[in-house]
């Protein structure tokens, strides 16, 4: 028995000092983000601390992802679009990135593009790999609201998202929390980091503006039930934001979907792809 | 609870060192030991299985309880008429509470329908509790043998409660028999180094087949299977070969973990699996497919049916029997049914011609490389079986034949925007080939990971247990997906 598990303990360790500076390693020369699941957003948070030298800067969810996916260049705008389930947050500290690496060559506009649905995110079931993984706490806890540390708490072990075996795996803790599929309004998460990016932009002379991404015609109502639930206080204080957004609201045929929000690969609106050319 | 989670990896330490440290060494009278080794079992099974629902236990104790009960009153019973009366009393008791659980449902909705009457009220929705077509099966299996006189009856309802709900084997199998596990339970244990490094060893690569090979097939195959009207003929085909490996990385990882983590506690469970997919024939094949289950349909119905010595057209009866309750018992719909039944019509001809015990040897014996004409058998039987798995994973017959009609429109392999580049491709491929290739040079061992057998130097041995160790935490997948047969 004690030689079973001499024998264990020997391998464990072998196996641990190999796993851990490897990792270590992975995550301080940055490569490790292409192989893991979600590999846009590791693009997305490497592009933000790029210097570039563009007019607008796009942020986006998967759906914004879709039509100008963060791996790619184009000529008068960078995309950091990426997933909605990094929340707003993480949406915020892309752009908090951005304007601080290229504080002297700032963006004239910054366009948010995303789903209604993606604001009712409030840290969800993914929220550990998506986005405690690429933002760990030791490194963004200080840019936490206390809504944020609370949501951030509740999820079962949230604190291993810190150790470089984990940010590098695909390991995902089994979290109860609602699906961002439930139809909700905008989250308190989404109101206090749009809050906070209204102002950052502003502070910085910089024009922020939503635009929504293209909604399936058969989820008219959803958008509607949205819209109604919508909190006054969120109204009074983000209407300069979401009045625009509401107006930005196009819909198409459910044919053009693979699922409840993406598009079907070849079935990209052409109107939408033209969006930042203008 | 997991196999693949951390709730596991702390669990399973904990139980090990309880089980052979604090109940084995530092109690003296060798029955207590035995009798607190097989409490802990229990105790640790119902923490394992609680998990998930607890208020579910409650039917593994009313399980446990009834086989229990019954296997004495059979044991009693003066008359072999009062002993089958007590055994069928049993079997009604729990294929009762596995009708009412996992197939009620199912009729009131398909009789509703038949006779175009509401099922508003009469459909009581309750969730499936997890692995009860397993343990009723376990429990059904000791009262059946105990008729049959195969095995006594036991008094000691702790090792018997322990058998039905031994947490490696709870869930998802292997479906033991009370002739092997039982007495196993009823005799002490001696800690053995090399049956549990061997176990570590079976564990290891349980792991690497469901988290590195199942799981990153899983993410390919649900999402083309969840939109499979829009992908094109060859990303279907892509998808139903995936599943393929998918299902048996995932059921027989689980099946290697489940013995694996049985011999770290000295018990040794019946092999589940034995390289399915180098079968010559489909009924090599089945031979080889969740053998606990097959042999189980063949000892407990086949045979007393009549099995292959009656007329010809009582074994085209039988052979549907077998293969239809089998595919039922995997689940309340008709896809299961429907992938039985075409099983059942591949495996038809070979019996009827005799065919069906052609191969029982292992393929290409005594050679490293099969003939060509071993291959040919080998991908005949595999596409015939690929085919069967889209009727199991869709979730609906008409869904498994549209699926089946954009295979034929073959196209270039194109896969769908958002979820598959070539970067998360490549793992996948590389891993199921690794697998294969594995499975394929230990296909003649206990099991796959049993390489201490071959005459390879030892730090050679020790250096391919870290690399795989390294590969599954590297590239495994790690966001809790359920083990697919759960859910049966």
């Amino acid at each position: 028995m004690k030689c079973f598990l001499q024998t264990i303990l020997k391998y464990v360790i072998i196996v641990l000092l190999i796993v851990v500076p490897v990792d270590i390693f992975k995550i301080y020369s940055k490569n490790y983000g292409a192989t893991v699941v979600g590999s846009e957003i590791y693009c997305a948070i490497e592009k933000s601390q790029k210097k570039e030298n563009a007019k607008k800067l796009l942020l986006g969810d998967s759906v914004g992802h879709q039509l100008y996916p963060c791996e790619k260049e184009f000529d008068n705008f960078v995309s950091l679009a990426c997933n909605q389930a990094i929340t707003m947050a993480g949406q915020f500290f892309l752009l908090k990135n951005y304007i601080e690496t290229n504080v002297e060559d700032l963006p004239q506009e910054v366009i948010l593009l995303i789903t209604p649905f993606s604001l009712s995110n409030d840290v969800d079931k993914h929220a550990y790999h998506y986005f405690l993984k690429p933002f760990p706490p030791y490194k963004w806890s200080e840019l936490y609201t206390k809504h944020l540390k609370q949501r951030i708490h509740s999820i079962p072990f949230y604190w291993s998202a810190n150790l470089p075996f984990i940010q590098t795996s695909s390991y995902t803790p089994k979290i109860a929390v609602p699906s961002p599929q439930v139809i909700e309004s905008v989250s308190p998460l989404s109101f206090e980091y749009l809050l906070k990016m209204d102002s950052i932009t502003k502070a910085n002379n910089i024009g922020f503006h939503m635009v929504s991404t293209p909604i399936r015609d058969d989820r008219q109502n959803d958008i509607a039930l949205f819209w109604e639930s919508l909190p006054a206080v969120y109204i009074s204080r983000l209407s300069e934001l979401l009045q625009p957004y509401k107006e930005s609201i196009m819909y198409l045929p459910s044919e053009w979907y693979s699922d409840h929000v993406h598009f079907v690969g070849e079935k990209t609106p052409d109107d939408y792809l033209n969006l930042l050319s203008e | 609870m997991l196999f693949n989670s951390i709730q596991f990896a702390l669990f399973l330490p904990i139980v090990f060192l309880l089980y052979w440290f604090v109940f084995d060494r530092f109690i003296s009278k060798s029955e207590h030991q035995l009798r607190l080794q097989n409490a802990l079992v229990v105790v640790a099974s119902y923490v394992f299985y609680g998990w998930w629902d607890w208020r579910f236990l409650l039917l593994i104790v009313f399980t446990s309880f009834c086989s229990w009960g019954s296997g004495l009153l059979i044991g009693k019973a003066e008359t072999r008429k009062k002993a089958k009366f007590w055994t069928t009393i049993n079997i009604v008791l729990n294929l009762g509470i596995l009708a009412l659980f996992k197939y009620y449902d199912f009729f009131v909705t398909e009789f509703a329908q038949l006779f175009l009457i509401s099922t508003d009220g009469l459909l009581l929705k309750v969730i499936l509790p997890v692995g009860i077509s397993f343990y009723t099966f376990q429990a059904l299996s000791y009262s059946i043998d105990v008729y049959r006189g195969k095995i006594e009856p036991t008094k000691d309802i702790i090792a018997f409660f322990a058998f039905i709900s031994f947490f490696p084997q709870l869930v998802a199998g292997p479906i033991e028999r009370a002739t092997n596990l039982l007495p196993q339970f009823l005799k002490k244990r001696e800690f053995d180094y090399d049956t549990a490094v061997d176990g570590m060893r079976q564990i290891l690569w349980g792991l690497f087949k469901k988290i590195v090979v199942a799981d990153n097939c899983a993410v390919y195959v649900d999402q083309v299977f969840s939109s499979y009207t829009e992908q094109s003929g060859s990303t279907l085909f892509l998808a139903a070969i995936f599943f393929t490996f998918q299902i048996y990385g995932d059921f027989s990882g689980y099946s290697d973990i489940a013995i694996g983590t049985a011999k770290l506690f000295g018990i040794k469970l019946m092999r589940n699996f034995n390289v399915p997919y180098f079968s010559r024939d489909i009924a090599e094949f089945w031979r080889r497919w969740h053998i606990s289950l097959t042999t189980w349909f063949r000892d407990y119905v086949y045979i007393p049916l009549g099995g292959s010595r009656v007329s010809k057209a009582k074994v085209i009866r039988n052979t549907f029997v077998i293969f239809l309750v089998s595919g039922f018992w995997h689940g309340a719909n008709w896809t299961f049914i429907a992938w039985g039944a075409y099983h059942a019509i591949l495996f038809l001809p070979l019996i009827l011609t005799g065919n069906n015990r052609k191969y029982t040897n292992q393929v290409a014996e005594g050679r490293i490389l099969p003939t060509m004409k071993e291959v040919g058998q080998m991908l005949l039987t595999f596409v015939l079986v690929v085919f069967g798995w889209i009727i199991f994973r869709a979730e609906s017959i008409g869904q498994a034949w549209e699926y089946v009609c954009g295979m034929i429109q073959f196209g270039t392999v194109r896969a769908s925007y958002r979820f598959f580049t070539w970067s998360e491709m490549w793992p996948m491929n590389l891993f199921v080939v690794l697998m294969l290739v594995v499975e394929w040079y230990t296909r003649n061992m206990e099991h796959t990971f049993a390489i201490q057998r071959f005459n390879i130097n030892k730090w050679i041995r020790r250096a391919i247990y870290i690399v795989v160790a390294l590969i599954t935490i590297w590239y495994g997948r790690f966001d809790t997906n359920q083990f697919i047969y759960f859910q049966f």
